[in-house]
């Protein structure tokens, strides 16, 4: 289009200047002085005798681009024994340079995807990305107090509550094999952390002054053994009555393993999913209460000198025991 | 990681590294480097020894033929290709530190380089290996037809055939270009050193005299023709006779130079009319219109025009300046490389 706007420059030029002898005309005086046709002429550039016709007119239009007009009009010189140098020249003028051949189409074609293909791009998202990070780590420290605390105990308290969040979360998957059918219960009592669920002594005071009394009273059972019948209607009958009874309550549907040991001992105990909820070693006179998803796989050392419990029943670890280690799974 | 900025330090460079001149073209400011592909290599003996570059470029090409035992004067491309690599990476080098404005950082200019379209993976692989090791950031492969046919000012994006034959030092590029792409490429490793070599040949069998390179370079300049003119030149040269032994003057004519010259011109001939036999019919068509256009040193040949348009019966024309087309046409990719992917080379 842009051609055809230059011929159609050119040949308002030529019409605008008709004291110089056109290029065209040139060639034709030429043509004519040598005694040639425009067919011989035709014949040696082994051009149609339209094209040479259209040299001689100047008529640009009926040519292809510029670069063939020059190179027509260099040989055609050359035949008739012109110099194509000023005619060259004369050409310069009227025809505009070649024009922008590489002309990039405006539509923006629609890429294929390609591997790799796209590396500056890429580079540059690299560091654009970069410095935002830097200008957004400038920014968080100059909004950030001086006073860090704030800002841990904000980060504990996420922690705390993610922790909490997730325990739940993989509670129910354990739900339809565990014994009791607790499914619409809460796991664990609300407000308490797992450790406090695992150990949960730890979290009821109540129990704190009445184990040592049952260690301090007598080494035998019966203490215990005789409060168990007693408190036998309530779900949890190990556990005193508590301020915090709800969580008990709570507790009370995990089957409940408790050991009181007379010898000092070391114990593991697994969950059903062979997880270790326990692996202690503990002192003689100690007592130790556990809660977990059943069946519980046990393992105590030196078994003559521990009492287990389960659910509030004393179990016998003779059978179970080979050498001084009793193994045995509660249901 | 930082390659694009590399650009605010460097400036980007077009190079046609041809057989027999390398050409530079810089981004804005056009060709700033035409030097004959030779370098001179001094090799030192004694307790010091090593190789040092004693030139490059057209003082070199000055010592061919005439240096002593100590200077090894070198075209490290043959055929339009690398036959020494580390030469070839060294004469880039120094092509690139002699155009580089900057003292302050060394050059690390992104490089369009252009590749003869015959050329195989590897050849290209030690072209752009080569510009990789002389300092370039970046290389992009181009090939020559298409280079040609951009510098020569064919319409390449249109949707019309162009044809261009390239005739360079090392080989003749045949191309046929539409929308952008190529059609056809053909190559055939015969160009103007074919042309000298044929003259060296022609006048030793028929004279008897042994004359140069340059000798034979400046007769095909002067007097070689490739079609029957009607005015015949003569030429005076010097040689030495090969039964004597001693240096001698002859005349020698257009006519017979001519002669020397059939059987590598015919070569190209064929090589044209192969890629007319294997354009499809409707580019045909465009190119029985418009015709093809000669670049590359070769064009300068007297009347080879005139012999490829009695041999086609096709209109051929001499590109404007054919010696630097394909250094202009590389330039023009280079200042619209990051919007054209469709004219650059694979590997």
């Amino acid at each position: 289009m842009s051609e055809q706007e230059n011929i159609d420059n050119v040949v308002a030029e030529q019409a605008a200047t008709p004291g110089e002898v056109s290029v065209g005309e040139q060639l034709r005086k030429g043509r004519e002085a040598c005694g040639l046709q425009v067919g011989e002429i035709a014949q040696t550039l082994k051009l149609g005798p339209r094209q040479v016709e259209a040299l001689e007119a100047g008529d640009w239009q009926g040519l292809p681009g510029q670069t063939f007009v020059r190179g027509f009009v260099r040989n055609y010189a050359r035949v008739v024994q012109l110099d194509p140098a000023p005619l060259m020249a004369q050409l310069d003028q009227v025809l505009a340079k070649p024009a922008d051949n590489l002309a990039v189409q405006d539509m923006s074609p629609a890429a294929m995807p390609s591997a790799g293909g796209a590396g500056t791009r890429r580079d540059r998202m690299v560091v654009l990305v970069g410095a935002g990070l830097v200008v957004l780590a400038v920014l968080a420290s100059l909004a950030m107090p001086g006073d860090l605390s704030a800002w841990r105990e904000g980060a504990q308290a996420l922690l705390d509550s993610l922790g909490r969040q997730e325990q739940p979360a993989a509670a129910p998957a354990n739900e339809p094999a565990a014994p009791g059918g607790a499914g619409s219960e809460p796991v664990f009592p609300p407000g308490s952390s797992p450790q406090q669920v695992m150990f949960p002594q730890a979290l009821t005071p109540a129990e704190g002054p009445a184990a040592p009394a049952t260690a301090s009273g007598a080494p035998a059972g019966p203490p215990v053994e005789a409060a168990a019948p007693a408190a036998a209607p309530t779900p949890a009958p190990v556990l005193a009555p508590a301020p915090a009874r709800a969580p008990v309550a709570a507790l009370a549907s995990l089957p409940q393993v408790r050991f009181l040991l007379d010898k000092e001992s070391w114990i593991e105990v697994r969950d059903r999913d062979n997880k270790v909820i326990f692996s202690q070693r503990l002192k003689s006179g100690a007592e130790q209460t556990l809660s977990g998803q059943g069946p519980l796989s046990l393992t105590i050392g030196n078994a003559p000198g521990v009492r287990l419990f389960w659910h509030g029943q004393a179990i016998d670890l003779v059978p179970h025991t080979r050498g001084d280690v009793a193994r045995l799974v509660l249901e | 990681m930082f390659g694009f900025l590399s650009k605010y330090f460097s400036n980007d460079l077009a190079i046609d590294l041809g057989t027999a001149n390398t050409l530079i073209y810089a981004r804005s400011q056009g060709i700033v480097l035409d030097e004959p592909s030779v370098v001179a290599i001094r090799i030192e003996g004694g307790p010091n020894a090593k190789k040092t570059i004693q030139a490059v470029g057209k003082e070199a090409k000055e010592m061919l033929g005439k240096a002593p035992g100590t200077i090894n004067v070198i075209r490290p491309m043959k055929d339009g290709v690398i036959a020494d690599f580390t030469v070839t990476e060294q004469m880039l080098k120094q092509f690139i530190k002699k155009v580089h404005d900057s003292k302050l950082f060394s050059p690390s200019p992104r490089i369009i380089i252009c590749v003869p379209s015959g050329s195989t993976q590897v050849e290209r692989r030690a072209i752009r290996e080569s510009a990789l090791g002389a300092g370039a950031s970046q290389v992009y492969l181009i090939e020559e037809p298409m280079a040609a046919a951009i510098g020569a000012g064919l319409p390449v994006s249109d949707a019309t055939g162009s044809m261009v034959v390239d005739i360079g030092g090392g080989t003749t590029e045949v191309g046929v270009i539409s929308l952008g792409g190529m059609v056809y490429a053909g190559s055939v490793r015969v160009g103007g050193d074919k042309l000298d070599e044929a003259i060296i040949n022609y006048i030793s069998r028929n004279y008897g005299m042994m004359i140069g390179e340059n000798t034979a370079e400046n007769i095909k300049k002067n007097i070689g023709s490739a079609f029957p003119g009607a005015e015949v030149k003569e030429m005076e040269v010097s040689g030495i006779n090969k039964a004597e032994g001693i240096p001698r003057k002859f005349t020698i004519s257009s006519n017979e130079i001519l002669e020397a010259l059939t059987d590598p011109l015919n070569q190209i001939v064929s090589a044209v009319k192969s890629a007319l036999e294997k354009t499809p019919p409707e580019l045909g068509a465009d190119i029985a219109e418009r015709g093809m256009v000669l670049t590359g040193g070769g064009a300068l040949l007297r009347d080879l025009d005139r012999l490829l348009m009695e041999e086609t019966g096709l209109p051929v024309v001499v590109a404007d300046e054919p010696l630097t087309c394909v250094a202009r046409g590389c330039g023009m990719a280079l200042e619209k490389m990051d919007k054209l992917a469709s004219i650059f080379a694979s590997d």
